[in-house]
This record gives structure tokens, sequence and C-alpha cells, in this order.
């Protein structure tokens, strides 16, 4: 009896409409622990080199944890992963919600999808009946009004996700969406759908998950509630969620501004979480199981239109508020809802709209390439390219592919200024003073994210120089650019804990925000699934998925290794031109230093590649 | 005058300063504020997002009161 888990593993192949049901094999809970590693074990086994990420050979894996569906804090959380589009390497995205859980109670630890279906489609799971249907109805349609509409026909007891018109023009970075604004929305997985013909799924699932001590881990599971009310961030970090961190973000100069131009933004007091309470707010919204509710459901006026929408989360402020300069909370709200219609990752689709807004600034593009003048600031700018992407219309078949691709089409330089690691639009830390965080997003597996490692604090942390010491520093760069010594063990050490969350399937926030202690996830693990593991056993595991997905990467992207790992040339030759980092910037002599260190630790060669004795210690294959 | 706080520190701050514990009583010499009871546990100031006394977030420099007991809580890391 595998307890905790499903127990039960479904494969849809969707050229075929064959329905395969397989035992979740031991071997792979035992090894990878699920959600997370889980994702990255079936994509390494069941792809090979040289797979188009939009061909039907592509699979798309949809993964829930030992402690997915649970009732104890954060265990909403769902993991998505495919060959990406974005990258053609690694990716995954992760996601919270209702649908993980609902999956499991159907009876699957796992969904994987292959082939493609003949036409747009919705896969219906309804416990053991698996059907698919016509989609046609929802064609072009919007994420949130295709969920809308499915719930209605199905039921409200359906868990719903679905993508929106640019996951089905397979824009790179389309993404997942679900629950009427919660997104995977990271690596283009959502793409992978789109060519896949699926526009939705929907599970309705009643079954019980069978626990080894049901009821003590239930004992367990109300002490974790009553734990997580009683920490003292509980009351600070619920009403303001992530966007509590923008004033902070500008005041230790790492908010990107003017596709990362500067990492300071004057107006950021105008779109910060105070201004999402005072102008938007009408209620908080959590996942499933969650006692911190960092949802925050609002109402966004603006000149070019009104909607309710969830959010904007941090890493949108950044993007749309600070790279876009939207100095306003409602056009940073409402260009948030135009990307969750569309189905475009507001991390991405972000930084791409501020990439072409440089673009035109510099003279690379024109209003004949784009159709009309462009720029920074201009909601209507913002607005008319995200629908230009999501189309593929015009400059969007260009830009719907990623920086990376956009600035080989147009030249001119411009690659300087693609902001991109992999492939990957970066997320929202600029990190020309922080070598740590600069670290963590160039070795992060799937390309520039700050889900696997967020080490900007520890940089932070390490600076003797006061924020005001900063500003009046100032370009004269009397003070040095902090320090790389120290980075690498912290950024390695992140690597495992933050990724290993999404391995269990719980969210980390209550642990990485208001200070929950991971022995609780060690005794409900063991409580639920019958297996003592200690956290420095779990992260163990993780370091092994860490591995693994590193090994993914040299197997799917010719070429690979450490050039990949670079960042734009913007982040190692151009000084930051405002705020508290003005003059600073990371010579690439810094980067190779860390990534020297770096390799060394992990056991890989000088140019990145995993070596045979690591590979064999984790059980891995070259 | 002697008098004592409580310190509480959370989230990124006990990764970041694990030598210290999640909940420290101290005593004081004399009337500090906030501001000077961060720097005098190591801490970097500008990693308290933070600080909250009795659920509602102050200012760094308020002098701290006798057996009160300060909160600080650190960054959130994006969403």
């Amino acid at each position: 009896m595998l307890y905790g888990y499903a127990g039960k593993i479904l494969k849809v192949n969707l050229s075929t409409q064959e329905k395969d049901i397989g035992d979740t094999p031991s071997e792979l809970v035992e090894n990878y622990l699920g959600g997370r590693g889980f994702v990255a074990r079936l994509l390494y086994d069941l792809l090979e080199p040289g797979t188009d990420p939009l061909g039907p050979d592509n699979v798309v894996v949809v993964a829930t944890g030992p402690l997915s569906g649970h009732l104890l804090p954060g265990s909403g959380k769902t993991h998505f992963g495919a060959l990406s589009p974005a990258t053609c390497g690694y990716g995954d995205s992760n996601m919270g919600g209702h649908f993980g859980p609902a999956l499991k109670y159907a009876g699957f630890d796992c969904l994987i999808l292959e082939g493609a279906a003949d036409q747009l489609s919705t896969l219906v799971i309804d416990d053991d009946e698996i059907k698919i249907i016509s989609a046609g109805s929802l064609q072009g349609k919007g994420a949130i009004d295709a969920e809308k509409e499915l719930k209605e026909q199905l039921g409200e007891d359906f868990q719903v996700i679905t993508i929106g018109p640019a996951g089905e023009n397979r824009v790179a970075y389309a993404c997942i969406s679900h629950d009427f604004g919660r997104q995977a929305g990271r690596t283009g997985v959502a793409a992978v759908l789109g060519s896949k013909n699926i526009k939705a799924v929907a599970v309705r699932g009643t079954k019980a998950i069978p626990l080894y001590d049901p009821q003590a881990a239930l004992k367990k599971g109300e002490e974790m509630y009553r734990v997580c009310f009683g920490k003292p961030g509980f009351k600070t970090w619920t009403p303001y969620g992530t966007a509590s961190i923008t004033g902070w973000a500008n005041e230790v100069g790492a908010f990107p501004t003017r596709n990362f131009q500067t990492s300071y933004a004057d107006f950021h007091h105008k779109i910060n979480g105070q201004a999402i309470i005072d102008r938007l707010l009408v209620t908080d919204k959590g996942c499933f199981g969650c006692p911190t509710p960092c949802g925050k459901y609002g109402h966004a006026k603006t000149r070019v239109g009104s909607a309710f929408v969830e959010g904007p989360e941090y890493e949108s402020i950044a993007t749309l508020g600070g790279s876009c300069c939207l100095e306003e909370i409602e056009e940073v709200a409402y260009a948030n809802y135009v990307c969750d219609q569309l189905g475009l990752d507001t991390i991405s689709a972000g930084v791409v709209v501020s990439f072409a807004m440089e673009c035109f600034e510099k003279g690379v593009i024109s209003v004949a390439d784009i159709g009309r003048e462009i720029s920074f600031g201009s909601l209507e700018d913002v607005v008319y390219l995200l629908e230009k992407i999501a189309a593929r219309e015009g400059i969007g078949a260009i830009l719907a592919g990623g920086v990376k691709p956009a600035a080989a089409a147009f030249g001119g330089g411009s690659e300087r200024y693609a902001i991109h690691v992999k492939g990957l639009e970066w997320s929202g830390y600029e990190c020309r003073n922080a070598p740590g965080m600069m670290l963590s997003y160039m070795t992060a597996d799937v390309g520039a994210h700050h889900n696997r490692s967020w080490a900007l604090g520890y940089d932070v942390s390490q600076s003797d120089a006061d924020v005001s010491e900063l500003i009046e520093a100032g370009a004269g760069g009397a003070l040095e650019v902090s320090s790389p010594e120290g980075k690498v063990d912290h950024v390695i050490s992140m690597q495992h804990s933050r990724p290993l969350y999404d391995a269990l399937g719980i969210c980390r926030l209550q642990t990485m925000e208001i200070g929950f202690e991971t022995f609780h996830y060690e005794e409900v693990f063991e409580l639920i699934t019958g297996r003592r593991l200690t956290w420095q056993e779990m992260l163990a595991i993780s370091e092994r998925i860490w591995q693994l997905t590193r090994q993914f990467n040299v197997k799917h992207i010719a070429g690979f290794g450490r050039s990949w790992d670079y960042p734009p040339l913007r982040f190692m030759e151009e000084p930051v031109t405002t705020g508290p980092n003005k003059g600073r910037f990371l010579k690439k002599e810094i980067l190779d230093q860390m990534l020297d260190e770096y390799y060394e630790k992990r056991g890989w060669d000088e140019n990145g590649i995993p070596g045979a004795e690591v590979l064999a210690r984790f059980g891995l294959k070259p | 005058m002697k008098f004592v706080v409580t310190i509480n520190i959370s989230g990124h701050l006990k990764d970041l300063y694990p030598h210290l514990e999640a909940q420290q009583t101290v005593e004081l010499e004399q009337p500090v504020t906030v501001s000077g009871l961060i720097a005098a546990r190591g801490i970097s100031s500008k990693m308290v997002l933070f600080a909250t006394i009795d659920d509602r977030i102050v200012d760094k420099q308020l002098l701290v009161e006798q057996s009160c007991t300060i909160n600080l809580i650190s960054p959130p890391a994006g969403g």
C-alpha cells in the first residue's frame, strides 16, 4: 500500500484517445517524492533528444506531491512540466489553487499527455470516467472566460485548467490558468498544451487517499494550522501578500525599471501593496488548504478598460509596472488582467513588452515594424503589444518567441538588453549589486526564475552599507559592489530547499515568509506516508532532482554548457543608471569566479556538465 | 534602568542569521529604538521589512518599552 499517494498515473494519448492507468512506481516515490520530482524524472525518461517542443512527441506532465490534497497548510500545489518551447530545455511551473487536490481525489498522482488531438479539445476526468470532448465553442476565448464557461457546463465542483489565445497560438511564454487568477506561468507549458489541441482539463475527484495514520495526521494538520495562525509574520503577510516587497525592492535597488536599465522606480509607492489595499482590493483569496491567503482579488478601472482581477503579485508589479513603467496600480492590474485572459505569463510578457519599447526608443525597430509608436509608461501600448503577441499578428509574431529570438530577429545590438537566461525572461529582481541573486538566475534549470533560489536577501544582509549611504555614494562608486564571497554555498542550499516544496506538493510561503518550522513537515510526512525522512534526507532528494534537470538540459539542448549560464551583456557591462545602485554592474570576471566555484561544488566540469561521479552518486546515467 | 524585551525573528531572517534563536529575550541597559535593537542583534536593518509590536507595524525609530514583544519580519521573496 502506497500511503499518502493516490497510487495511479493516468496517461492519455491524445492522438489515439487511448487511456492507460498504471501504478505509481515505488522507485519514483522513493527517489523523487512527487510534484517537481515526478515531472523531472518522467520527462527525462519519456523524451528523446531532438524532440520538437511544439510537436506531438513532446509530453506534458502534471503531478501532485505526497502532501498535496491533505488537510495541512498550503497543500494545494500542482506541478506542470514539458520540454519548454521558451528554452528548448527543461521546463516546469508550479501553481496554487485546487486542481492538484482534485486530480488526486480522482485517483491520480500524475497525468501524462502524449500526442495531439485532431481538434481543439477538453480532457474531462470525472473519477474513473475519462473522456475527450470538443472545445470548439471555447476557441479563441480568454482563459478566465473559458474556465467560467466550462464550470457552468460541467458543474462548479469540477476544477479546471485552461489556456488562452496565446496558448492556442503557441506563444513561447503562454501560461496555464486556473481558479480565475492562479497560473502556472513559466516556461510555456501552455503552448505545449496548445500544440496538443488541449484548451482545458477539467477534473472532479471524490475518492479518499489512504493515509498511514489518519487520526494522527488529522491532529497534526490541525496543530500546523494553529502554529501558522500564531506566527508573528501571519498578520503582516496576509494583508499585503507578495506586493509588500515593492518598496523594499526599490530601497535596495533591485526593482527592474525601464527594461532593467535601472533598478529604482521613483513611482514605486503608487504600485505597492498599500496601493492595492487602498485602490483595488475587494477581498483576499487563498488556495486549497491555505491559512495565509496572499491572493488579492480587486477591481481595476482605467481609461483603457476595467476588470475584476486577482493580483497583481509582486512579479507582475515588477515587470508590468517597473519594467514597462506603468505608474498607477490600476494600470498594472489591468495589464495583469489582459495577460490573464490572453493566457500570457505576466513575467515574460512584461519583459518582452519592455524590451520592444526599448528597441523602439533606440531605433532598432520602427513604426513600420510595430504599426504605431510605443513608449514606456503607456498602458495603451502595453495592451496593444500583448494582444498582437497573443494573436501572433505583425510584430507580435516575432515577440511571441520571447526576447532571445526577438533580439536575433531585430539585430542592432538588442541582444545586450534582451533580459533572459537560457531563453526564459528574467523575473522581478535586478541584480547588478546582488551577486548571489545573479548566480541564482544564471544557474536555475529553467532559466531566469527566482523560484529556485532567492539569494537577494543574503546579498542585502551581507552588505555593510545602509541604503542611505548607497544613495549618497551614487555613481561615484565609493562603495564596492557586494562581494561574491560565500554566495555560492548559499545559492546551492536554496536551490535544494525552495524546489523541495514543489516536490512535496506544498506552498513554501508558510515557511519562507512567516517562519513555519520544517520539522512539522517531517512529522506530517511520516504520519501520511508511513515513511520517515528527515528534512536533510528530503533535501538530498531535491539535490538529485537538481542534478537530473541539469542533465536533462545537457541531453536536449545542442551545445549546452557554460555559455548558457550567462546573463545579458547589460548586466556585465552597463552600470545601473539611477537609484541606490547607480553606477554598479557585475563584471564577467566576477561571474566566472562564481561559476567556477559553483560548478566545482556541484561536481560539474568547467563547462558546467555533470561528471560521471556525481551522476552515479545520485543513481543517474550520463 | 534595566528592562527586558522579547524579540521574534521569522522568515528569511532565520536562514540569514542561523545563530539567532527564533525567539530571544534580551535584557537592555537603557532605552533603545527598534532600529538600535535590530543593530544590536547583528541583523541588517535592510532585511527587516516590518517590525511589529502587538500586531501593529511600528516605526523603527520607536523607543522600545519594558516587557514588550517585538516581531521582526523579513521581506517576502516574490510571487
